[in-house]
């Protein structure tokens, strides 16, 4: 499949698709990111009366502008609506939201606004979003949102009503330079100790000093981190009185399983974010990964990756033998600013766009698609190796955070002694129950316990 | 204009004693989000480490002005003004950007230029998430970009000092050093004092720098005041009286250390 | 000796960009690896799609109109009050110029968020206008302290004798004594544009997309989740700083005199 490189002046989203699946004849993307059939899709919104603007917020990334894109370039087409989208950084969408969703009725500057689990809980139990439970009630057949696997749905509803439409899942999976594994006789790891046992055999082998790499960013993707580990040992955040429980055997536990990953990553291994993760795959410095199952798309493209058919996926560990994977299962979807001065109806024909049939083909090389009959489509299956081993970590448990209006302020308080834990060498338990204490004062000031 | 700023300042100030969240009528606390703040470690730490961040760039911008100011009045001319426009690339670039492109000198994914010159050295610290490497890249940082400001100010300041004092004291048998202690620091004092106000202006109120260099501060300890009422308003929580009440706490300190010009130049006024 | 000193200081200051510069003319997979690769087929991908591909162009044509905007409604705004500054009564003109210090140290996010309100209410949210109010008055106070100093410099029996010649005090000001602080509004300017390009946090909460400045675009991306937007990034920094360098070389004599010349006695 081959299409013609269009590049047009458009926004920056186009840029990075361009850049990330540029001159991938292969993919069969250009920068209008035109996808199998290179269609623009249909926009599911109605005509409006007269003029509207709709805004969009959401962050540009390769996984997450193919489902932007798939709003703008089809509704746009409609007479008297005007779809926009300037994508902005994942921190400045975490800025930006709560600044618009909290304007008085009407006073919007986004109305379609990017959320996923973690925020939709937050902005939900704000009262800021606006459920979608009836116009899908009526239009979920014909708008596809049926097709949408019913626990994808699950993870966007917030106290029984659904907030946002799921166009993408993502979760941790291994990702590995097959070439390297068989040469060395190596099944690929499905624990940890299998995993430390494989790194050991790579760098005596002389094939990589830093054979592992995971994204281990003190900013936020350690407590990411902590929680697979934590899970996977059979661990919890929180009781059932919601009170903190990192000081516990499983707690420690992953603690030092932490270290010993560290311990095979870069001196750098704090300030590896995704991208930088994925960066040391391609060119060669790691030979395994930990990495969201999205990733997987620029690991086989040759433009960015030095070793494109050279890797292959499977499931992510578990942290013990007979544990769940170590690792987090998150959805990304799109929601309706409840102050928004666009009309509903409007507002959730765009919605719906983005999980269209267009978004759906076009995002299917650079995410794990929401909608079932697409996940089946062996032609869209054949553009995306990692999404099998994607589902079987799906399969074999691996789970969202739990979703409650809490988690934020626990990690964020928790953070800096996970971070001063790993970086360590002493007893876990003590920067656990430090922890504890602050997850404890942060959660009693929040209101969150008495 | 006035009203531009007043306006703000007053809104702020109000919004401290109250207990109020975008979109939210708010609740009058009285002082209890300055207690709150001054009973907090966090801020201590914050202001802790904007303080030595403060006073680490400001007398690295008056010691690099005042070397470079030298060097540059003992050469020609032409050579001059080659020299400054170099120096002065990392102050007129937007902050975000020098520091953007400063941290990937440190940075392996970036090919870790200084890492690479420092491994033979058996130094390798992790310049990221160590808290004094994070710290001492961040103040190595604001030297790299603020000096040119220091050396703006100071090379016309040397050139101001009167030619036949410092040949009188060299007739004295003054050594180099009598003489920049003696004759040429003293006359160049009120040049020196502008650079410190302006400094500790800039130093209490830094953000960019620390936003791009390392985000993830509040972990690695490179928390600022200002990194910190970010965190409090926009980042991690919405508690803008909080946050309102760490501005005007930061503003207050600001005026403190501000003092000791405004005298100076009241008296200046006094006298003409 | 002196030679060797400013060529080492010149090499620091300038390296970075240099370092950014083959970053984003590296082809991608030579660019992120460690210990770094010397030898490398450059190419001129990323500048191509940033020109293409991004609107590189529309926030740096954003960026200058902002800047040159806010340097001339500061320097209109500015100029008549730093001379009433500078010619007032001593003690209210201290107390102005406590204010002008008092506002010059105010936090950012003191100002961002009352004015991100200001622009919902007056519906002038990411537009060039709010952008440029904001800017001005938060760099006004450094504009007129600036200037202030330009005109106390000046004797006062000029516009005295000015006065007497039957212009009015308007008049005056307008005549004789601005023609002889050019100099000093050139630096002022110069200053104030540099502050206006500079900023970031204003720019960062006060537009979406149309009136977005380079800093905001470039430092967004900057810490992306995205190796490949990384050299794009490299390139913007380097086409952003190349202009702004140049005006720094060709300016810096008003520079140097313009912060000494008046600023204090010493």
């Amino acid at each position: 499949m081959n299409f013609p490189k269009r590049i047009g002046r458009s926004p920056l989203l186009l840029a990075v698709a361009a850049l990330t699946v540029a001159s991938l004849a292969a993919c069969g993307a250009g920068s209008q990111i035109p996808g199998a059939t290179g269609a623009k899709g249909t926009c599911l919104a109605p005509e409006p009366a007269s003029p509207v603007t709709v805004n969009v917020l959401a962050y540009g990334a390769p996984g997450m502008d193919p489902f932007t894109k798939a709003m703008t370039s089809a509704c746009n087409g409609v007479k008297n609506l005007k779809v926009n989208h300037s994508p902005v950084d994942f921190s400045a969408q975490l800025e930006k939201a709560p600044l618009s969703l909290s304007q008085p009725a009407d006073g919007a500057s986004y109305d379609i606004v990017e959320v996923y689990n973690t925020t939709l809980v937050e902005y939900a139990s704000k009262g800021w979003l606006a459920p979608l439970d009836e116009w899908v009630a009526k239009n979920g057949e014909a708008s596809g949102v049926n097709d949408i696997d019913p626990a994808l749905l699950e993870k966007m509803k917030y106290d029984g009503h659904l907030y946002a439409l799921p166009n993408q899942q993502n979760v941790h999976i291994l990702m590995y330079r097959k070439d390297i594994l068989d040469s060395l006789g190596i099944q690929a790891p499905t624990t940890y100790d299998e995993l430390y046992a494989a790194a050991d055999k790579i760098k005596t082998a002389g094939k990589s000093e830093t054979p592992f790499v995971a994204s281990f960013n003190a900013d936020s993707d350690i407590s990411t981190a902590f929680n697979n580990a934590l899970t996977s040992q059979g661990g919890s955040w929180v009781n059932g009185g919601g009170q903190p429980t990192l000081a516990s055997p499983e707690g420690a536990a992953a603690i030092n399983d932490l270290r010993k990953l560290k311990s095979y990553m870069s001196s750098d291994a704090l300030t590896l974010n995704n991208a930088k993760a994925v960066a040391a795959l391609q060119n060669g410095q790691a030979a395994m990964g930990i990495i969201y199952a999205g990733r997987g798309a620029t690991l086989i493209d040759p433009a960015l990756s030095k070793f494109s058919n050279d890797f292959a996926f499977a499931p992510a560990p578990a942290a013990k033998p007979g544990g769940k994977p170590a690792a987090q299962w998150t959805q990304d979807g799109f929601a309706i600013a409840k102050n928004s001065k666009v009309g509903f109806e409007t507002l959730a024909g765009v919605l719906a766009t983005s999980v269209g049939d267009a978004a759906m083909t076009n995002g299917a090389p650079f995410a794990v698609i929401s909608r079932a009959s697409k996940l089946n489509d062996p032609a869209l299956q054949a553009k995306a190796p990692y999404w099998q081993a994607a589902l079987d970590t799906l399969k074999a448990g691996a789970d969202t955070l739990p979703l409650k209006p809490f988690m934020p302020t626990i990690q964020q308080s928790t953070r800096p002694f996970i971070v001063e834990a790993v970086n360590g060498t002493g007893d876990p338990m003590d920067a656990l129950v430090k922890a504890d204490a602050a997850a404890n004062a942060a959660l009693t000031t929040a209101g969150y316990l008495k | 204009m006035t009203l531009l700023m007043a306006g703000p300042l007053f809104i702020t100030a109000f919004d401290s004693f109250r207990k109020v969240s975008y979109g939210d009528p708010g609740l009058f606390v009285g002082f209890a989000n300055y207690a709150a703040t001054l009973g907090d470690q966090r801020f201590w730490a914050a202001a802790g480490f904007t303080t030595v961040y403060t006073a680490a760039m400001t007398a690295g911008k008056i010691v690099g002005g005042y070397v470079v100011g030298l060097m540059l009045n003992a050469v020609r001319a032409k050579a001059r003004a080659f020299f400054l426009g170099l120096l002065l690339v990392p102050y007129v670039v937007p902050t975000v950007i020098g520091a953007l492109v400063f941290s990937w000198l440190f940075n392996s994914t970036f090919g870790g230029f200084v890492n690479v010159l420092l491994a033979p050295l058996g130094i390798a610290p992790d310049w990221f998430t160590d808290p004094a490497a994070a710290k001492f890249l961040l103040i190595f940082h604001s030297i790299w970009h603020e000096s040119a400001f220091g050396i703006l100010v100071l090379v016309a300041a040397l050139q101001s000092v009167p030619r036949e004092r410092i040949e009188a004291a060299a007739l004295d048998g003054a050594g180099w050093w009598q003489t920049q202690w003696r004759i040429v620091m003293p006359s160049i004092r009120g040049f020196i004092g502008f650079i410190a106000l302006i400094s500790i202006m800039d130093g209490f109120r830094v953000f960019d720098s620390i936003r791009m260099i390392t985000p993830a501060a509040s972990t690695v300890g490179t928390e600022s005041l200002m990194t910190y009422v970010y965190n409090v308003a926009l980042g991690e929580t919405q508690q803008l009286g909080l946050a309102s009440a760490i501005n005007v706490i930061t503003i207050i300190i600001i005026l403190i250390f501000l003092v000791p010009f405004i005298r100076q130049t009241w008296r200046e006024m006094k006298s003409a | 000796m002196a030679y060797i000193g400013l060529s080492v200081a010149a090499f620091v200051a300038v390296f970075p960009f240099v370092w950014a510069f083959l970053t984003s003319i590296k082809p991608y997979t030579d660019a992120f690896i460690s210990p770094p690769v010397w030898s490398f087929t450059p190419q001129i991908t990323a500048y191509e799609q940033l020109w293409y591909a991004t609107e590189f162009a529309s926030f740096g044509v954003n960026t200058i109109v902002v800047g040159v905007v806010t340097v001339i409604i500061s320097l209109i705004v500015g100029a008549p009050a730093a001379y009433a500054l500078s010619r007032f009564d001593s003690r209210i003109s201290l107390w102005l110029l406590v204010l002008a210090l008092v506002f010059r140290s105010l936090p950012r996010f003191v100002v961002v968020l009352p004015f991100y309100s200001i622009a919902q209410a007056l519906n002038i949210y990411d537009t060039q206008l709010m952008l440029i109010i904001a800017l001005v008055a938060v760099n006004q106070p450094f504009t007129i302290w600036l200037l202030r100093n330009f005109f106390a410099e000046l004797p006062r029996e000029l516009e005295e004798a000015a006065q007497i010649d039957g212009c009015s005090r308007f008049g005056a000001f307008r005549r004789v004594i601005m023609p002889l602080a050019g100099p000093g509004l050139v630096t002022a300017g110069i200053f104030t544009f540099l502050l206006a390009i500079q900023e970031y946090l204003i720019p960062v909460v006060l537009t979406q997309q149309h009136a977005t400045t380079l800093s905001v675009f470039i430092a967004s991306f900057g810490i992306a989740e995205d190796t490949a937007l990384y050299q794009l990034i490299a390139a913007a920094s380097i086409l952003l700083a190349l202009p702004i360098i140049a005006l720094a070389f060709l300016a810096q004599k008003f520079l140097v005199t313009g912060l000494t010349g008046g600023a204090i006695k010493g």
